[in-house]
């Protein structure tokens, strides 16, 4: 094995003019990695990496695009958004796109960032009536399947309540139509590891299936969602299902930008309604109508109270005896509304979400959980506003639940000077606030039981320097999960990009965290609420070094700290990308290193597998690993086996991670019995 | 407190000396960098082998008495040979005494340009010898690459022994990874780091300076920080010949003087 991978790092040095892949954005990177760190959860939804997919193949007319298309890219702020408006309606159309550089509040990394997805044409696309959408779209089929190959515990025979009974593959079935931004339907179907496909409980074919049509612009009709979708309200505090960022050093990032409707195409099984959704809008009022039934994979449980939910999976894993019981045991009725106004620089915006569950929700008796959800009902309430004032822009929202308790943010972008960019966000939301679904920018992975003021600023004191930095000091008044006493903390990022010429992006960042964790007592009783600190300082080179070959290593320093115990943590990785325009292949390579002292001192890390398949796996341990990707296209076997013009990209992923010492992470069925996991992964994604 | 002063290090010898090959990032003589062009010497290659690329004729010995303690004293000799297609390097470093703990190894070097990248692999023989109780010997290896990423900036990568060489069963090597960059801010002032970490250590850091004072005199200064250890150096130059005196501090062991000499042949400034 070890002689595997010195023969692939000498071939990664050697034959660097061979290597290659398809990655998610990098403006993405970091925010995908910390979204990890907060949720602990490896997968990554890839409806923006499939969106801006779509826009790389169709770009965004900036003389056309609307302020919700230009958010929907969410590689500009909501300040650049306004201000790029601001100047086509008084300057009009852009004549070419060099002419990004003049709007204010645009930066060259910025344009960078967006030139792949958007152009600049005069002539306006006309809105083709709903019957002529049905022909001439994209038409995209995905398949993919991936496995490991060692044997887990759970698929090994013994205790039959722990035993996986479906095959270790990963099954992923994705078709999609699209004919522009105008209609899109499809479906998707998958089976996870573990799960059986076409036998036994799941006779009938896949775990899970997905299906969604949705339609835009159509007269009065805005949007129409049927099957399944997502729905994103105001700032989060009451309901957000799309992909919300958090923290990152994209410091001036901190609002959220969506509509209200979305397709949902991904293969996560938790966080998306079934049902019927639509948006109309009469000149500045555009209305939002939705309604949802769906079963949630929930543990019930019975007393003499009756039955109540005493956790709901996420994971969508449905292989034993356990997770099938509880597999779709809860009606979830979800319904609601948002009512919004615009004119010119103002937004103001109403929501309104009710939920009805078959089981009722019950508190855990814990006093962390006292403010938990409760009852088979929920509701919440929102108004949430942005005005842009000159180089301010200010946004927000103020929210209450059922029970009347309120939680509010308030957020302000300024660009105080063409250098100097400053985001101010304040929280305050109450511990007893509650919301099935919120999602919005808190330190917290739900809107829930915190006060905080996040502070950012962006500076570029010169065109190849750009500093990022923000302080966020947070409270939470009520005890959490793990930590048994009310607590406070701060969060505080310094990020050094420096550019030395257009080929080559170095930056380097130190991040400093501080937050309450329970420190067990000697001799049992309550634990101790202390200080866990964490430090962790990461350089990382960038080189483009020709057209074709992207070169890239990462070091990364950690350091845990909890009442005087200390854990200390190591990644460093090597990547290498080739992808030679009008070449029909693309590979790419990394080896990685890391070392850790224990699972506090862990490191995230993005990776990339085929294309829409990414993951931010947490890394610790010690041990060695490594990764291939290659794909091809194969589209004249392609057409000439369909007799027409199609598009077909194979993709390969192999990845394998070996341990120094003990086995492989993993507990229960999922333990493997080295010290090494290997997972190969296949795609055939046709048209497109 | 004497005793007590050599069997602290000594312990630390015994299990830290063999887990480092001369590969293994940080083992090299103070003051030798190889992210430069201007300032490498022929100790360069043990840093990152890929900086052989564009090595110069020299040769080098470096000698050092860590903590003051004569069994912890080491010895390095390198010596470096451009060839038509890159360039090979030659190392030996010994470590200990005879009588008690000793630890000899040889490294050989190959490292060639691949345009703005420099790619290097090496190889070490590395043998211990603990008389009365163990004598054994193992083979490891390294790779590394340097990137020009500008005229003035270099940044490289090496790794070492991850092949997993043995000593004998119970003693794997251990897998170091190694990341550095030098800025060259001109031809007097060198900046560079190199932080470092082995599989079975923590991650060492190195931020240091280098300044050619005079035409004559050669300074560097630095810092390991993980043990916030600070050292300099001192030299002279005339011609292709220099003789540098280091001095490294550590707050607990106290300590290390060292001297290295070199001799190189005049870079050829159209390489």
């Amino acid at each position: 094995m070890r002689v595997r991978l010195i023969i692939l790092f000498i071939m990664v040095l050697l034959f660097a003019a061979t290597a290659q892949e398809e990655y998610a954005p990098d403006p993405y990177e970091q925010q995908l990695e910390n979204l990890a760190a907060v949720g602990e959860e490896e997968s990554i939804d890839d409806a923006q990496w499939q969106y801006l997919e779509h826009r790389r193949r169709h770009r965004l007319n900036l003389n056309t695009a609307d302020e919700e298309e230009l958010s929907a890219l969410a590689l500009l702020t909501d300040l650049q958004v306004q201000q790029l408006l601001h100047y086509r309606k008084v300057l009009g159309p852009f004549l070419h796109i060099y002419e990004l550089q003049a709007v204010p509040g645009m930066d060259i990394p910025t344009i960078r960032r967006i030139l792949p997805f958007v152009a600049v044409t005069g002539v306006a696309v006309g809105i083709e009536p709903l019957g002529k959408r049905f022909a001439n779209g994209d038409k995209k089929l995905l398949v993919r399947t991936s496995r490991v190959l060692e044997k887990a515990k759970g698929y090994q025979g013994g205790d039959a309540t722990r035993q996986y009974p479906g095959s270790p593959l990963h099954v992923f079935v994705r078709y999609r139509y699209q004919f522009r931004d105008l209609l899109q339907y499809g479906i998707t179907a998958e089976k996870d590891p573990g799960e059986e496909l076409l036998r036994g409980r799941q006779r009938y074919g896949f775990d899970f299936y997905s299906l969604h049509f949705f339609v835009q612009k159509l007269g009065i009709i805005k949007a129409l969602a049927l099957g399944d979708y997502s729905i994103s309200l105001g700032q989060g505090l009451v309901h957000w299902q799309g992909q919300g960022f958090k923290k990152s050093a994209a410091v001036m990032n901190v609002k959220r930008q969506a509509s209200v409707v979305k397709p949902y195409t991904s293969a996560g099984e938790y966080n998306f309604h079934r049902g019927a959704a639509i948006t109309v809008q009469y000149n500045r009022i555009q209305a939002t109508s939705f309604v949802s039934y769906r079963k949630l994979s929930a543990s019930v449980k019975n007393d003499e109270g009756g039955a109540y939910i005493t956790s709901v999976a996420a994971s969508g894993y449905h292989r034993t005896m356990a997770e099938w019981r509880a597999r779709n045991s809860v009606g979830w009725l979800a319904a609601g509304a948002n009512v919004q106004y615009n004119h010119q620089r103002l937004h103001v915006g109403l929501n309104m979400i009710q939920h009805r569950f078959a089981v009722p929700f019950r508190a855990l008796p814990e006093p962390y959980d006292y403010y938990s959800l409760q009852g088979a009902g929920w509701s919440n309430y929102s108004i949430d506003y942005s005005y842009t004032a000159g180089n301010l822009h200010l946004f927000g929202e103020i929210a209450a639940d059922k029970l009347l308790h309120a939680a509010w943010l308030q957020g302000v972008i300024l660009t105080a000077d063409p250098a100097v960019d400053v985001a101010l966000l304040f929280r305050n939301i109450s511990p007893a606030y509650q919301a099935v679904a919120g999602n919005a920018f808190t330190e917290g992975s739900k809107p829930e039981n915190e006060t905080g003021l996040y502070t950012g600023i962006a500076i570029k004191p010169t065109r190849r320097l750009r500093v990022d930095a923000y302080a966020d000091f947070f409270r939470f008044s009520w005890l959490r999960f793990g930590v048994h006493a009310p607590s406070a903390g701060s969060d505080y990022l310094l990020q050094v990009n420096w550019t030395p010429n257009r080929n080559t992006e170095i930056y380097c960042r130190y991040r400093f965290e501080q937050k309450g964790a329970n420190v067990p007592q000697e001799g049992g009783g309550l634990p101790a609420v202390l200080p866990a600190k964490k430090r962790s300082w990461r350089m990382q080179v960038s080189w483009q070094m020709t057209p074709a070959l992207q070169l890239r290593k990462r070091v990364e320093l950690l350091r845990y700290s909890k009442a005087g115990v200390h854990q200390s943590g190591f990644l460093g990785f090597a990547d290498i990308r080739y992808a030679r325009p009008f070449t029909p292949w693309q590979a790419s390579c990394r080896l990685q290193f890391f070392a850790t002292d224990d699972y506090e001192a862990r490191i995230y890390t993005l990776e990339h597998a085929v294309l829409y398949s990414s993951s931010a796996p947490a890394f610790f341990g010690t041990g060695v690993r490594w990764y291939c990707n290659f794909s091809y296209k194969i589209d004249q076997f392609i057409s000439r086996l369909a007799r027409a013009k199609t598009n077909c990209r194979i993709g390969l992923h192999f990845s394998q991670t070996s341990y120094a010492s003990g086995t492989a992470p993993g507990s229960g069925p999922d333990q493997l019995n080295g010290n090494r996991k290997s997972v190969v992964m296949a795609q055939v994604l046709i048209g497109g | 407190m004497k005793t007590m002063l050599c069997i602290v290090p000594g312990l630390l010898c015994f299990f830290w000396v063999p887990a480092q090959t001369l590969y293994a990032g940080s083992n090299f003589p103070l003051g030798t960098s190889a992210y430069s062009t201007g300032f490498s010497n022929p100790f360069s290659f043990l840093c990152n082998t890929a900086s052989l690329a564009d090595c110069e004729t020299g040769a080098a010995l470096s000698a050092s008495n860590r903590y003051m303690l004569k069994e912890l004293a080491e010895y390095t000799a390198a010596a470096t040979l451009p060839v038509a297609a890159g360039g090979i390097g030659l190392a030996m470093h010994y470590t200990g005494t005879a009588a008690a703990y000793s630890n000899m190894q040889w490294a050989l070097a190959y490292g060639k340009a691949l345009g703005r990248v420099q790619i290097g692999a090496g190889v070490t023989y590395n043998h211990t010898r603990i008389p009365g109780y163990v004598s054994n010997g193992a083979i490891s290896y390294a790779i590394g690459t340097i990137w020009q990423l500008t005229p003035k900036f270099r940044s490289g990568l090496q790794l070492a022994n991850f092949v997993g060489a043995k000593s004998n069963p119970s003693n794997t090597q251990p897998l170091s990874w190694s990341v550095g960059a030098g800025y060259e801010w001109s031809e007097k002032l060198l900046l560079w780091g190199v932080i470092a970490k082995e599989s079975t250590m923590p991650a060492q850091v190195r931020v240091n300076m280098q300044y050619v004072v005079e035409r004559s005199f050669v300074a560097g200064i630095g810092v390991m920080l993980d043990v916030a250890s600070p050292w300099f150096s001192l030299g002279w130059q005339w011609e292709n010949f220099r003789a540098l005196i280091t001095a490294a501090f550590h707050p607990q062991l106290g300590l290390t003087p060292g001297l290295m000499i070199n001799v190189q042949a005049e870079r050829d400034k159209h390489k």
